[in-house]
């Protein structure tokens, strides 16, 4: 061997080794650092705490949503030696088929969880800690219940799989009742088995309670009448909103159909919608009140004047022809009749006398076009043309409640401003929230809106003489009460086709709103009932349809409240 | 010489055995090149010491999490360096050219013990022959609860050095390629005997000690650079002959750049090649195949430049690292001591094989430079394979690192290799000039 081969062999071993060293010094030095993120990830765990969410209870008390503490089975398939014997072991115990455990266990996505069986009795749960199976574990989460079930669901809402709301108050409360969780910094073996727990970074919060103005006494008297009537005449939906005209608070407010929210994942979406906020309509004549209130107070007309009223047949320039509803024929009618007798002629004149600035600005005031600003999710806007659009015939068709469209909280509302004495009132359905450690905050101040719309005595007017007259006299006697002094007005509006060209002939809306006692009104209650069957023959209108549930649940409303 | 030294008087005292050892062990440091035998054995003991000790952090009773299984491996390893010790001495009790006659019966020995593994594999000799996670590597002396297992292919190393010495001492024929068919068969007939077991680790080693005992020996480097490329054209269809967990293991050398994952995340046929899955799961990986390599260079990296220090470091820890006492000590070591830790443990590696490559230099013995070279190229391949799998530069295989990794037979042969330079570096020839086998005729 040359000694010249000998060197060049041996600096080829030592460049080798240097290559070696080269490669140790890129990785504990260059690639130090994330390397030593890696590390630090693999080694630690983060458990998260789940908090409680809040509660939910009515304006007395009563729980309406509530979270309990469920247990769950789930496996960890990474540390799964032997899916077939965990699966037989758990099969015993779980009651639970064995191959559909290993197909959850080897169809999971997630090589660190697979949840097997949710709400596991203690028994079940003390016999798999006792089997000790490798990769399976238990852990505690919580449980959505309603106990008051399809009584208030539109109100409630309902939440998703991640305890996060997805409709009504758990939507549009979800900051406050979710609470924020709490994390934990745990040193993990190379099983993510806990070595030892380092003190918790954050404890969890639980989410706070709502007390709501809901009084579900209230809200099943709603329900149950207007369930009735809905089932009798076979109507599409129907809507019942009871509100305390002082304040705004939502006492009831009832959509039909209805579904229960520990099931809302199977029903259809036009179930789920809030129609009492969310369901613009053609309110028909329960709107004439409010043009009557603003024309009054704008003083283009008296409180006794007398309206030419064209014999059931008007027309002018500008404007198709307007008729009566059920083909009356009225001559001079006077302002209060014109409400009471339900003149379409009547408020068409009236609405030609005001003009449309004041026309839309008055009704602008009422918060019509507008959101009403009620704390639950999805609300419309209703439709009020901005004044550019309005054509002639606008100021002949919106006086009697065509060529607008409202929801029935905004009406609802209206009413409220009428029976308030013309202030505008908030409507809201959560009263305080309860933090967890037990402190109540109000939300609402009341009064905080107490600017007139219309003046106090034009607004008891309307109340107290002219649509008491409704219930006596007028379209609305079948809401008329013994006990009680009843306001209110009838509505039967057409439906506008979906194509916008007319209105289609067969199916109508038939509403009565109103309130009572008249000279100190405690409630204001909406009913609206969407495409009763016509053809069952036992009449459509809002006398006849509507005034019946607005009777019903008036009076039981009423006895309740002066019972307390 | 040995006759008259177990005749001795003093030998029946125990006092007097004690002695009669020291005096054996300081002789056998007397001869020629005392300074490079010195050296080498110096950095020996430091391997051997620092091998305990790492030993001793990963196996820390505290840091173990479930049964606690190596807390005694560093008591163990003691033990055989021990073992070792004596191997190392009886190595050198008698003159190095006393082997070569008998160098064919040693490996013929270490064959049949292969065989007989093999026959273990077929028939069931159980307790005697375990089989080890598919394996049968081992033979098992004593009761289920204690016992010794020892390891014949790390024995065989050793055993084919000298036989491929004694083979090649006196020919003159390499220079023809014809003459290699010779050195090849020697090789093939341990070579298949331990690929069945299997234990492809040993097996690839082998190829690097034929090939520089050849060079060595005067073989042509067209010849061998010939073979090479013979097996580099072969290996593509090697590849579908292996079992799935080699291939997966090869693997993942390249699997660890996330450029080449996300790759085979969308062509489901280069995962099927790669891994033998049609669809490749990237978490899948890392907690499976993945596993030990991604932990392996976490280890060293997150050590940094001056370590943890000892005994302190999270992957000593909770199984976050299997086989760190054995195959993976490097890992630790680096995670300990960080990477002027690491460039120590490879520099002492270096003075070992300088040492070796003075002992074999300059050597007028044909056979003395022939086994020389064949230790140092094992020695150093082992190391070069064993620290680059840990570091992700080649496939995971089973080869130790020499004189530190927890383990027996490794460590015995390891310090008799040793003890092997040792014995030829005392002997070495006077002359001037040394006799070259391969003069021109």
């Amino acid at each position: 061997m040359k000694s010249r081969t000998i060197i060049i062999v041996f600096s080829l071993v030592i460049g080798i080794f240097a290559l070696l060293g080269w490669r140790l010094f890129y990785l504990q030095y260059c690639r130090a650092d994330y390397y030593r993120q890696i590390s630090h990830k693999q080694q630690h765990a983060i458990v998260t705490d789940q908090p409680q969410r809040g509660i939910i209870l009515d304006s007395r008390g009563r729980i309406l949503a509530a979270s309990n503490s469920a247990q769950t089975v789930f496996a960890e398939p990474r540390r799964i030696a032997d899916v077939k014997d965990a699966a037989i072991k758990l099969q015993q115990i779980l009651n639970f088929p064995g191959h559909d455990i290993c197909r959850i266990i080897q169809e999971s996505k997630n090589p660190g969880f697979a949840p097997i069986m949710n709400g596991i009795t203690s028994a079940q749960r003390s016999s798999i800690i006792n089997a000790g199976i490798r990769g399976i574990g238990i852990q505690s989460n919580w449980q959505r219940y309603y106990p008051m079930g399809r009584l208030a669901s539109h109100i409630t809402g309902f939440i998703g799989t991640e305890q996060s709301g997805l409709a009504g108050v758990e939507l549009k409360y979800d900051k406050l009742l979710r609470g924020t969780e709490g994390k934990n910094v745990v040193f993990v073996d190379a099983h993510r088995e806990p070595i030892g727990t380092r003190t918790p970074n954050s404890f969890a919060r639980d989410g706070s309670g709502l007390i709501l103005t809901i009084d579900a006494t209230i809200q099943q008297f709603a329900r149950s009448a207007l369930l009735k009537q809905y089932e009798a005449y076979r109507a599409e939906s129907a809507v019942s909103i009871v509100m305390d005209p002082r304040t705004g608070a939502i006492l009831a407010m009832v959509c039909l159909p209805d579904f229960a929210p520990d099931d809302f994942a199977t029903q259809p979406a036009q179930v789920l919608r809030n129609r009492a906020i969310c369901d613009p309509f053609e309110p028909g004549s329960i709107f004439k009140p409010i043009v009557v209130a603003l024309a009054l107070d704008a003083g283009v007309i008296d409180y006794d004047e007398i309206i030419f009223c064209e014999n059931g047949s008007y027309r002018g320039k500008g404007f198709r022809r307007i008729g009566e509803f059920g083909s009356h024929q009225f001559g001079d009618l006077s302002v209060h009749d014109i409400l009471v007798k339900s003149s379409n002629i009547g408020m068409a004149k009236i609405g030609q006398r005001m003009g449309r600035q004041r026309l839309y600005e008055g009704l602008k005031l009422f918060g019509l076009g507008a959101q009403t600003g009620i704390d639950l999710p999805g609300e419309d806007y209703g439709l009020l043309y901005p004044l550019a659009k309005w054509t002639d015939s606008s100021v002949t068709r919106i006086p009697f409640g065509h060529e607008v469209a409202a929801t029935a909280i905004q009406i609802a509302r209206a009413y409220c401003t009428l029976a308030n004495g013309g202030r505008l009132v908030q409507p809201y359905v959560v009263q305080a929230v309860v933090d967890d450690n037990g402190n109540a905050r109000q939300l609402h101040k009341h009064g905080s809106l107490a600017a007139h719309v219309i003046k106090p005595e034009v607004a008891d007017w309307i109340v107290r003489r002219a649509l008491t007259g409704v219930a006596t006299e007028g379209t609305g006697t079948k809401a008329a009460s013994d006990k009680w002094e009843v306001f209110g007005k009838t509505g039967t509006a057409n439906i506008a086709m979906n194509d916008q060209k007319g209105y289609d002939q067969t199916n109508y809306v038939a509403s009565f709103v109103g309130g009572a006692p008249a000279e100190h009104p405690e409630v204001v209650i909406l009913v609206s009932i969407r495409k009763p069957d016509k053809s069952l023959g036992r009449g459509y209108s809002g006398g006849t349809v509507a005034a019946p549930v607005f009777k019903e649940i008036l009076e039981q409303t009423l006895n309740y409240l002066n019972r307390r | 010489m040995p006759k008259k030294f177990f005749a001795d008087k003093i030998y029946f005292s125990k006092f007097g055995h004690f002695v009669s050892i020291i005096t054996a062990m300081i002789k056998i440091l007397t001869g020629r090149l005392v300074f490079v035998r010195l050296t080498m054995l110096t950095a020996m003991t430091c391997l051997i010491a620092i091998g305990i000790i790492t030993i001793y952090a990963s196996g820390n009773p505290e840091n173990v999490s479930g049964s606690g299984a190596f807390s005694a491996s560093w008591k163990k390893q003691a033990v055989f360096v021990l073992i070792g010790l004596l191997a190392f001495v009886l190595v050198n009790r008698t003159d190095y050219r006393r082997l070569g006659p008998a160098s064919y019966w040693i490996y013929g020995g270490v064959l049949a013990a292969l065989a007989l593994l093999l026959v273990g594999k077929v028939v069931n000799l159980r307790p005697f022959v375990p089989v080890i996670n598919g394996t049968c590597r081992w033979f098992r002396f004593g009761t289920t609860e204690r016992y010794v297992q020892v390891q014949p292919s790390e024995f065989c190393k050793i055993a084919y050095i000298l036989a491929l010495a004694w083979y090649l001492r006196f020919r003159r024929n390499y220079r023809k390629f014809s003459g290699l068919i010779g050195p090849f068969v020697l090789t093939l007939l341990a070579m298949v005997l331990i690929l069945f077991e299997p234990d492809l680790g040993t097996v690839l080693l082998m190829m690097p000690i034929l090939f520089s005992m050849l060079f060595v020996a005067g073989a042509k480097v067209k010849h061998l650079l010939f073979v090479v490329l013979m097996a580099v054209a072969v290996s593509p269809m090697l590849w579908y002959k292996m079992n799935l967990y080699q291939r997966q293991r090869i693997s993942c050398v390249l699997l660890q750049s996330a450029a080449v994952r996300n790759k085979l995340k969308e062509s489901p046929h280069l995962a099927k090649i790669l891994t033998g899955k049609e669809h490749f799961s990237e978490t899948q990986w890392l907690h499976g195949r993945g596993w030990q390599l991604r932990n392996s260079k976490s280890a060293i990296a997150s050590g940094r430049l001056t370590g943890y220090g000892f005994g302190k470091g999270p992957y000593l820890k909770y199984d976050y690292l299997p086989a760190r006492h054995n195959d993976f000590i490097f890992a630790i070591i680096a995670h300990q001591w960080g990477f002027w830790g690491s460039l120590l443990l490879l520099f002492l590696y270096v003075v070992i094989i300088g040492c070796g490559v003075e002992i074999a230099y300059l050597n007028t013995d044909a056979f003395a430079r022939l086994i020389s070279v064949g230790i140092i190229a094992m020695l150093c391949v082992q190391v070069l394979v064993n620290v680059s799998m840990t570091l992700g530069l080649m496939p995971i295989t089973g080869l130790t690192l020499p004189l530190v990794s927890y383990g027996g037979s490794s460590l015995v042969v390891s310090m008799m290799a040793i003890g092997l330079l040792n014995n030829i570096g005392r002997r070495r020839p006077f002359s001037v000039a040394r006799k070259a086998f391969e003069t021109k005729p």
